[in-house]
């Protein structure tokens, strides 16, 4: 089994979310394919796998694209439930999509169960700051508020889009060997327990 | 199905702990799907006592809960006693109860009966190892994976839910494992002696009906024939209410009394189309098939009669029910036919589809998966595994998505290349009136005058600032044509060179459409195996290319042709210019026309000194063209291969970018 997983590399899932039309698909075909699209098509759910070197290891990063709209929100569960890193987008030229970012923080929590699940806020379009409507200092205080980091981005100029996606990995990574070297014990306990019943029965 | 409702009492714990609160409305959804099967359990034993066909069905109730039991324990009672080594790997969810291990003992029992030849159970033992090894495998990496066969399994549920469960993704609302039944005998067992009456060896059996309550992909290939239409047999035989419906079967029996063959079809005809939907489906798929055996009667011995006497308990059918609608089969469901079943794609599968009509087919049947995957998620049915196969599917969603746009896109370009060529027809017209414009020029060179004419003609397509001095020496130009006649030549040849590129596109072309259209039949008749499909989409991809290719070459030359008609015209017009500005230009109109021999006549009279020159600068003529035939042929050689390169460089890039994704 550790031979295998040494074998492949590491695969990080990381889920985007936010309210339509915040840029999470542009954000993800700017990190996947360098392609900035203007054109707006809601999505329903789209995932993509890519390799990428982090910090000189190389890993797999899978993306799970949800749609923004409410319609699908019952698909969404499923894909929260397996995601192990999120990145909360929102437009910083619109102030709804800044307060939906407390809802999808919450349901997001209610799924995963866990308070330090790899998350970074991260406020789309920083190219139109001519028309910013939720300022830095408001967007650093919920972060702040939330342990998350806030990152400013512009999928249309790339201007920080490699960096969302490396941090939120690099994020995963070490929450991954912590649970490791925690669950080592514990996952062993669980494995034993099992037999022990089997035994036991 | 006790063991299983005790294993659940015992999991659920345990998964609540991994996600508390995930499944308070789902668990609530889990405790009626089981009740559900219980009902559905006990349903045909109530019917039982009002049909009377108690016996019948006590055996295959029994069969049942062997079944389950055997279906189960198999693979861990073999190692107990084999290799006491496994025995720790594997982990038990069961506790055998004492009536379990007495089942056991007499099924091992049964088995020494049983008067095997030595051969077949070695085969047998082979085949347990094989299966054994499958087992571990997925007990490693799939523990929850056992809940939903037994919470949700596609054997012994209503046939409306085993549809739903074991979805064939390709719009056919049968259950995939009686669709890859029917497609495995269709493909395998048509001639086989027996097909049907032969039973498969139990272990194998139970193993693949576990495997299809657990959803996993089964390759029915690597089982023998009686095998699998043991595995269907136990499908029919597990369903809690026959195919025809409890409501309607009677009747059926009633319809197929009737004497008269006519009214008895329309009866029968009456009640199918009675049946839901999914009971019809099933109902037809199998006698089509059950058909298909009989047409084969020579080689397997199966008839008619021969089938219903097997079938008859399992499809709690009468055998003159049976044999009726064999015998009507072809009218009951003419609109059947049996397709061989082509699952979605996996992550591992090597290339996506590359035509539209391909890779909606294929989109259609991922988003079918897709939407099951969610159906049971929701359900309640969660597991590694199964995210992972929810992010998979996904994924090749997004891909084909992505390429069916791009697919699109340049289907629409070339529409518009299209609609460029339907332009470039007229133009053609144009291009060939002007090619034998010129080759009737060349015809006419018989005369000294003619030859001058001609020249003149020709100097239409000169360079503009030659021409008023050609025109003005028109008289003189005897002299001079073998420097004009090069230009001529390169300018016709580049003509010439034009018309062959576009009839060749032409060809290639209809050649690239026809080729797509035998495509899409091939496709259509799915029938061919997959290999050929592949090598043929892989060709039409590489048509596709050429294709492309071929357009933009083609709407090149266009472009060049475009311009150089422009000069023409412009020349054109500045000859005319020049002729009305000299006092001979009327003289050299009319000898373009009909007053042309008398001209000629009194040139001929001339000098043979002229006469001479004529002839050698013909045959410099015939010289120069051979050359510019040879040229031409180069060029075109020149271009095909760019061609193939080209194509060959696009494929590539093309294979890469799929590599990438």
């Amino acid at each position: 089994m550790a031979k295998k997983l040494n074998q492949q590399p590491a695969l990080h899932k990381v889920i985007m979310v936010g309210s339509g039309g915040v840029g999470k698909s542009a954000l993800t075909l700017q990190f996947m394919y360098d392609e900035f699209v203007e054109d707006y098509e809601p999505t329903k759910a789209d995932s993509y796998r890519k390799k990428v070197v982090l910090d000189g290891e190389e890993v797999q990063i899978d993306i799970l694209d949800t749609a923004g709209q409410e319609d699908y929100a019952a698909i969404r569960d499923n894909y929260f439930r397996s995601g192990e890193g999120f990145l909360c987008v929102f437009s910083i030229t619109e102030d709804d999509s800044f307060q939906a970012t407390q809802e999808f923080r919450e349901q997001i929590l209610r799924v995963k169960n866990d308070e330090n699940i790899p998350f970074l806020l991260v406020g789309n379009k920083s190219d139109l700051d001519e028309k910013r409507k939720v300022t830095l200092a408001e967007a650093n205080s919920r972060a702040q508020q939330w342990n998350v980091p806030y990152v400013e981005t512009s999928a249309k100029t790339r201007e920080n889009v490699d960096k969302v996606f490396y941090d939120l990995m690099r994020e995963i990574r070490s929450r991954k060997m912590e649970d490791n070297k925690t669950n080592n014990g514990r996952g062993r306990d669980k494995s034993k327990r099992k037999k022990l019943k089997c035994v036991i029965l | 199905m006790a063991s299983a409702r005790r294993k659940m009492e015992f999991e659920s714990p345990d998964v609540e702990k991994d996600f508390p609160g995930l499944y308070a409305s789902e668990s609530g959804r889990k405790s009626n799907e089981s009740d559900f099967s219980d009902d559905a359990h006990e349903r045909p034993s109530k019917k039982d006592l009002l049909i009377g066909k108690r016996k019948d069905k006590k055996d295959s109730k029994k069969d049942r809960g062997y079944a389950a039991l055997e279906g189960e324990s198999s693979p861990e009672e073999d190692p107990e006693t084999k290799s006491p080594s496994k025995s720790k790997k594997s982990k038990s969810f069961k506790f055998p109860s004492k009536k379990e291990k007495r089942e056991k003992s007499r099924e091992k029992d049964s088995k020494e009966k049983d008067k095997e030849i030595e051969k077949d159970k070695k085969k047998e033992k082979e085949g347990k190892v094989k299966l054994k090894l499958k087992e571990r495998k997925k007990s490693k990496h799939g523990e929850e994976c056992t809940d939903v066969t037994d919470e949700l399994p596609v054997f012994g549920v209503p046939l409306a839910l085993a549809v739903e469960r074991s979805r064939c993704h390709d719009g056919v609302d049968i259950p995939i494992v009686i669709r890859d039944c029917i497609d495995y005998v269709q493909e395998n067992g048509l001639n086989m002696e027996a097909i049907y009456k032969l039973s498969g060896i139990k272990s194998k059996v139970q193993h693949l009906r576990r495997l299809y309550n657990q959803r996993e992909v089964v390759q029915l290939a690597d089982f023998e024939p009686p095998v699998v239409t043991s595995l269907l047999k136990q499908f029919f035989r597990e369903l809690p209410e026959p195919v025809l419906t409890n409501d309607l079967i009677a009747r059926f029996e009633e319809a197929a009394a009737i004497k008269e063959v006519g009214a008895r079809e329309t009866e029968l005809k009456m009640l199918v189309d009675q049946l839901p939907t999914c009971n019809r489906h099933i109902l037809a798929w199998l006698m089509v098939h059950l058909d298909c055996i009989t047409d084969h009667e020579k080689y397997n011995k199966m008839n008619a009669q021969n089938l219903a006497i097997i079938l008859s308990p399992v499809l709690q059918m009468s055998h003159r029910l049976i044999t009726a609608i064999l015998c009507h089969c072809k009218s009951l469901f003419p609109e059947v036919k049996l397709t061989r079943y082509i699952p979605p794609l996996s992550a591992g599968s090597p290339s996506l589809p590359d035509t539209v009509f391909g890779i909606t087919d294929e989109l259609r049947k991922q988003e079918s998966l897709l939407s099951q995957i969610h159906q049971e998620m929701n359900a309640g049915y969660v597991s590694k595994r199964r995210e992972e196969q929810l992010w998979e599917v996904q994924r090749l969603i997004t891909q084909l998505k992505r390429k069916l746009r791009t697919v699109q896109r340049a289907q629409e370009a070339v529409q518009n290349q299209r609609s460029l060529d339907e332009d470039r027809c007229s133009n053609k017209m144009y291009d060939d009136e002007f090619h034998i414009d010129t080759t009737l020029q060349k015809a006419r060179l018989g005369s000294e005058d003619e030859t001058i004419t001609s020249v003149v003609e020709s100097r239409q397509i000169m360079p503009p600032n030659d021409t008023d001095r050609i025109v003005a020496e028109t008289q003189l130009s005897i002299e001079i044509p073998s420097e004009p006649m090069d230009n001529v030549e390169a300018n016709s040849s580049q003509v010439i060179e034009d018309v062959v590129d576009s009839t060749e596109i032409e060809e290639q072309h209809n050649y690239v459409d026809a080729s797509g259209k035998t495509e899409n039949t091939i496709v259509q008749s799915v029938a061919e195996t997959e290999e050929e499909l592949q090598g043929l989409l892989q060709e039409e991809t590489v048509l596709q290319l050429e294709h492309r290719e071929l357009l933009s070459l083609q709407a090149d030359l266009q472009g060049r042709l475009q311009g150089e008609r422009a000069e023409i015209e412009r020349l054109r017009q500045e000859l005319a210019a020049a002729r009305t500005k000299y006092s001979f230009s009327g003289e050299d109109d009319s000898s373009e026309g009909s007053s042309s021999p008398s001209h000629s006549e009194g040139s001929d009279g001339d000098d043979p000194e002229v006469a001479a020159r004529i002839a050698e600068l013909q045959k410099e003529n015939l010289i120069l063209q051979q050359n510019k035939a040879n040229l031409v042929r180069r060029i075109v050689e020149a271009r095909e291969a760019c061609l193939h390169l080209r194509v060959q460089l696009s494929l590539l890039q093309l294979s890469q970018e799929s590599k990438q994704l």
